[in-house]
């Protein structure tokens, strides 16, 4: 009887495992690079541009036409001429780079504060660790400090890098502004750029142990600690070393927030799904690009934040083609293992047009057993039918390596 | 019966004892490798610029360790199980006055309390270095991404009973293929401390294959063919 468990046990290992690698095996090996959908919004036309790829992936012939809002094609010259932003480097080359635009001029400063970045609503592993800049030093640069720090339920603690130990005194300073703000002890997350490759420091955000946000940062060598207020729990911080702001936060439905250098918290009107984000600011506007598997929608806001425009797209995806399509009828489940922080999880084959191969692979079953003139009605047989009927080319597999004696 | 089962476990240290001395030598100059190499980036770096490195890119510093746990098991595993199966010497263990389970449990937990302990020496000497030089929040990480590599260690050396014990050689090529995928769970590059969601996986499939010998034993024993 224990044999018989173990064995059903390791066909449930064994489709687990098929779950999870037989899927991405076959994606990979029929899957073609999707045809690339892009929105821009044109600071020249104050419209949207769309650039959609056409061809074949496969054999890299596929090209790029560009159309306006209307949906009439454009040159590729004239689609550059619609995003100086974006194109700035050719457009110089070409010498066709406007001196100003919208009656402003296309000075350094402002060619420089474009800014791109993905923005992630799942937070990543952190170590808990950071080290504390000076945010006013003397000299130009980000200058990495001999100790990093930790907020446990004791309070801030520095830790001397060399000696493994906590250096008391600092501690001691830098805990007494947190208590005096009502800072509560452990943080639940400390979030800023703890590498010295940015050209300013402007310290970390951190999340205490009851949701309430606080702005730690350490000028001249003194504590600077404040609340900035928040409604909601915050699930994320995504920071920036440069540009009008702090950071963007995450609460944990997904909204998004910016916090600017003034301390002032904007909600931006974005809905999102997946929680990722393709964000572009210029001097014109901000743009918040929103993938989700089927379609792609632009959000344009004002430079205060204020929802201008917003735009879908239908975009290509492995999951509407004919491979796709195949994989649907051969596989009823996949397991698949999320990024970040690894966790293994099931995703339910939508489509049920797999059925037609589970009852193939349980009939199979039955004439191979008739065949070979075993009884059918065996528990161990039934259940054998069972788990194939269920799932499929996997059981059908688990089966067939771990077999049952005569 | 307990005086059978010290004979059975002598028989096992016997077969056993050359190369867990290998693996235990092996598992504790690769974690004195590990001290020296930290003690060397601290010294060559600066202790802040290696603090630094560490919470930027959350590099894993005992990387070196990955694979020592599964050597070991296929070091002890192949002692224990190649010479029985050789031959099927085995059937002589099998037709003594004890319970089949017995015989091969009282093997398979021998060579499971070696490995444990061999890993548990040398996890127990890298904490010790480690907190020489590293606060709780490095060292706790660290024995959280070591975990699934010791698991998977335990369930290779399980498994390599369970293909031992399988008395036909198609079934047992077919069971290697399915270790490896198997075992390949275990090895992924999981970033530092960020595996421990994925613990309840590993200890079910871990669970699995300490039980997994009971099938095969009892397909050696009833015979298949």
């Amino acid at each position: 009887m224990g044999a018989k468990i173990v064995r059903i046990l390791l066909i449930l290992l064994a489709i687990f495992i098929m779950a999870y690698y037989l899927p991405s095996f076959y994606q990979k090996s029929v899957e073609k690079r999707p045809y690339k959908t892009m929105i821009y919004f044109s600071e020249v036309t104050h419209d949207f541009i769309i650039a959609k790829e056409s061809g074949d992936t496969l054999n890299r012939q596929a090209e790029m036409h560009y159309y306006d809002a209307k949906g009439n094609e454009i040159p590729e010259k004239e689609y550059m001429k619609l995003l100086p932003f974006n194109n700035t480097r050719k457009l110089k080359l070409m010498g066709e780079m406007p001196d100003s635009l919208n009656g402003i001029e296309l000075n350094n400063k402002i060619l420089k504060s474009v800014r791109r970045s993905i923005l992630i609503a799942e937070p990543f592993y952190s170590l808990a660790l950071n080290p504390l800049f000076e945010s006013q030093p003397e000299r130009i640069g980000v200058q990495l400090p001999d100790d990093v720090f930790r907020i446990n339920k004791h309070g801030i603690e520095f830790l001397n890098c060399e000696s493994n130990r906590i250096e008391q005194e600092k501690s001691k300073k830098f805990n007494q502004p947190l208590i005096e703000k009502g800072f509560s002890f452990p943080a639940k997350g400390i979030y800023g750029i703890p590498s010295t490759i940015k050209l300013k420091d402007d310290g970390y955000f951190i999340v205490d142990n009851s949701n309430r946000l606080f702005h730690l940062k350490m000028i001249k060598g003194e504590p600077f600690c404040k609340e900035i207020k928040f409604n909601g729990t915050i699930k994320n911080i995504k920071c920036h070393s440069s540009g009008d702001l702090f950071c963007h936060i995450f609460d944990d439905n997904n909204q998004i927030y910016v916090l600017t250098r003034e301390y002032e918290l904007h909600k931006i009107p974005v809905e999102n799904p997946n929680g990722r984000f393709f964000v572009t600011s210029n001097y014109f506007y901000n743009t918040y690009k929103v993938n989700d598997k089927d379609k792609s929608t632009l959000y344009v806001l004002s430079p205060e934040y204020k929802l201008i425009a917003k735009h879908t797209e239908t975009i290509d995806h492995y999951s509407h083609s004919k491979e796709a399509e195949i994989e649907r009828s051969i596989f009823p489940f996949k397991i698949m293992r999320t990024p970040g922080l690894a966790h293994f999880i099931p995703i339910p084959n939508p489509v049920k047009d797999f059925y037609i191969l589970n009852l193939i692979c349980a009939g199979i079953f039955i004439i191979i057993k008739l065949i070979r003139r075993r009884k059918i009605w065996l528990p161990v047989n039934v259940a054998d039918f069972t788990i194939i009927l269920l799932t499929g080319i996997y059981g059908f597999i688990g089966v067939w390596i771990f077999p049952n004696r005569k | 019966m307990i005086e059978k089962l010290k004979h059975l476990i002598y028989k096992e240290w016997l077969k056993t004892r050359w190369y867990a001395t290998i693996a235990l030598l092996l598992s504790l100059g690769t974690v004195i490798y590990i001290f020296i190499s930290i003690r060397s980036d601290l010294n060559l770096l600066g202790a802040p610029q290696y603090f630094s490195s560490l919470i930027l890119e959350k590099s894993i510093f005992f990387g070196k360790f990955k694979y020592i746990p599964i050597i070991t098991a296929l070091l002890i595993g192949l002692s224990q199980f190649v010479p029985e199966v050789t031959d099927k010497r085995i059937k002589l263990s099998l037709h003594l006055p004890m319970e089949n389970t017995t015989v091969i449990y009282s093997m398979v937990l021998f060579g499971f309390a070696i490995i444990t302990a061999i890993q548990l020496i040398s996890v127990l000497l890298l904490t010790l270095f480690m907190s020489v030089y590293f606060p709780s929040e490095i060292i706790i990480p660290s024995l959280q991404t070591i975990l699934p590599w010791i698991l998977g260690g335990m369930t290779c050396y399980f498994f390599i009973a369970m293909i031992s014990l399988e008395p036909i050689w198609k079934y047992r090529f077919l069971y290697i293929i399915f270790v490896y995928f198997v075992l390949r769970l275990f090895y992924y590059s999981y970033g530092l401390g960020n595996a421990v969601t994925i613990y309840p996986i590993l200890f079910i499939i871990t669970l699995i294959s300490s039980v997994s010998v009971i099938y095969t034993s009892h397909r050696f024993n009833k015979g298949e063919l």
